[in-house]
């Protein structure tokens, strides 16, 4: 134990750095899932149309693919020879590949089924007779998803969200594939506990897999707080 | 007062096909349709709410027509102005008695208060005092559903329905959730607060009783369609 001691200041520092990185690119990518979960999850679970089960299949797909073939399809896409990555550098001069914002695109990519399964989940689970009430009292559809929809299916949603979140802090292939590891800038914690395993910083790799499994069971507790209250029906 | 209707749809679920074709015209204000569970009735209600989509559908309450398949005329259920009470209530869950009464008097995306400020009261605010005085909830009034008896669920849902003054009342079975004793009394505070609002009203039922109480005309439905 006592040879961790004299190395850890200095551990501690690069440690702070991927942390920080981490939260930055995790938080990004669960911002950017619950906007197209919750919006895609009310799709899902209110409407009828031909494909909907082939898109379901489709938006679940990250969950069972190997994050490295994830990533290999982020960067044919958004790779600067790629179709929405040359539109982007050419028209907005944005850079996703070995940046920061390409690792927050790949940990979305990933996370995304997550939020979507549990805002459907959700949604679904909300009585429509509620929503033909509010229908037959005067409200509009948008009315009707911030004043009936969300205030019922929020707390699922909520889990999926911190699951998500869970699951981009500990997002390793598609990061790589996609941003690279490049300390200070794309390095996110599981990066750095692969390279310091293979730097031999023994030290260093215990103390970021501490952090980032301490991280990891906060959010988790939290979301299981969530979860069993979740399904409200009506009284 | 009247109702003059034609709804026509055909639904298909687990393989098994059901025809509504439910036609009727009649001058009373207070109608009663009843027939068994399974007849159509709860469709029938909705479709004259605009909650479904029909195939062809004429329905005019009073002076007033909300849909006409042959003009092309089809208001959407928000702009039919009808107080709707659901069989099972439909009271939003996740707000109390004040705000469920409030609902349909405020207009866009948040919710009505949970609480009302002592001072000063806006219109909406003395229309729902009034409701809930009226319908004897105003003790119970910051309880959410969940904690209230069958009857006040049902005065909740009542009161909920007429808050807006709609044009007509409809009730879908409105007393098949109470207990017998319960049932009696309930009957007689809508028959009571029917005289007072001299409202056209519209229940469907399975229980003969009602037709006695309330009927001034009655249709029997049956296999989606009414018998004559």
């Amino acid at each position: 134990m006592n040879h961790w001691a004299p190395t850890w200041p200095g551990a501690w520092g690069d440690a702070w750095v991927a942390l920080a990185l981490s939260l930055k690119v995790a938080g990004c990518a669960t911002a950017i899932d619950l906007v197209l979960g919750v919006t895609l999850g009310q799709v899902l679970a209110r409407r009828r149309f031909p494909g909907r089960d082939l898109l379901d299949a489709i938006l679940t797909l990250p969950l069972v693919l190997p994050p490295t073939v994830l990533g290999y399809y982020l960067l044919v896409l958004v790779g600067r020879r790629g179709a929405l990555g040359a539109w982007l550098h050419d028209s907005l001069g944005v850079e996703l590949i070995f940046t920061w914002q390409g690792a927050a695109l790949a940990a979305a990519l990933v996370a995304f089924p997550l939020v979507l399964k549990s805002a459907r989940a959700a949604f679904e689970g909300v009585d429509p007779q509620l929503l033909r009430a509010g229908r037959v009292l005067g409200l509009g559809e948008w009315a009707l998803f911030f004043r009936v929809s969300l205030p019922l299916a929020w707390r699922g949603i909520l889990a999926g969200v911190l699951l998500a979140f869970a699951r981009a802090m500990g997002e390793f292939g598609a990061t790589l594939m996609v941003a690279g590891s490049i300390p200070g800038r794309t390095q996110t914690l599981s990066l750095a506990v692969y390279e310091a395993v293979q730097a031999g910083q023994d030290d260093l790799a215990q103390l970021l897999v501490l952090i980032i499994s301490v991280v990891c069971v906060l959010v988790l507790v939290l979301a299981g707080r969530l979860l069993p209250r979740a399904a409200r029906r009506p009284a | 007062m009247s109702f003059e209707i034609e709804l026509r749809k055909t639904l298909v679920s687990d393989g098994r096909e059901f025809r509504l074709d439910v036609q009727f015209k009649t001058d009373a204000s207070r109608v009663v349709v009843i027939g068994p569970s399974g007849a159509g009735k709860s469709l029938m209600l909705q479709a004259m709410a605009g909650l479904l989509d029909l195939e062809f559908g004429r329905v005019r309450v009073d002076a007033q027509w909300l849909q006409d398949s042959t003009r092309g005329l089809n208001l959407p259920s928000r702009q039919r102005r009808l107080g709707f009470v659901f069989q099972d209530y439909a009271l939003f869950p996740h707000l109390n008695v004040r705000q469920n009464i409030a609902f349909g008097l405020r207009q866009g995306w948040l919710n009505p208060r949970r609480l009302v400020a002592s001072s000063a009261s806006s219109e909406m605010e003395a229309v729902v005092e009034r409701s809930l005085q009226r319908f004897e909830l105003t003790e119970v009034a910051g309880l959410l559903p969940q904690a209230l008896s069958g009857g006040q669920r049902q005065r909740t849902a009542l009161a909920r329905a007429l808050a807006s003054e709609p044009g007509a009342l409809l009730l879908d079975e409105p007393f098949s959730a109470l207990d017998p004793a319960l049932r009696e009394r309930m009957r007689d505070e809508l028959a009571a607060l029917l005289e007072r609002l001299q409202l056209p009203m519209l229940m469907i039922t399975h229980d003969a009783e009602d037709v006695r109480r309330f009927a001034q005309q009655s249709f029997e439905l049956a296999q989606g369609r009414v018998q004559r």
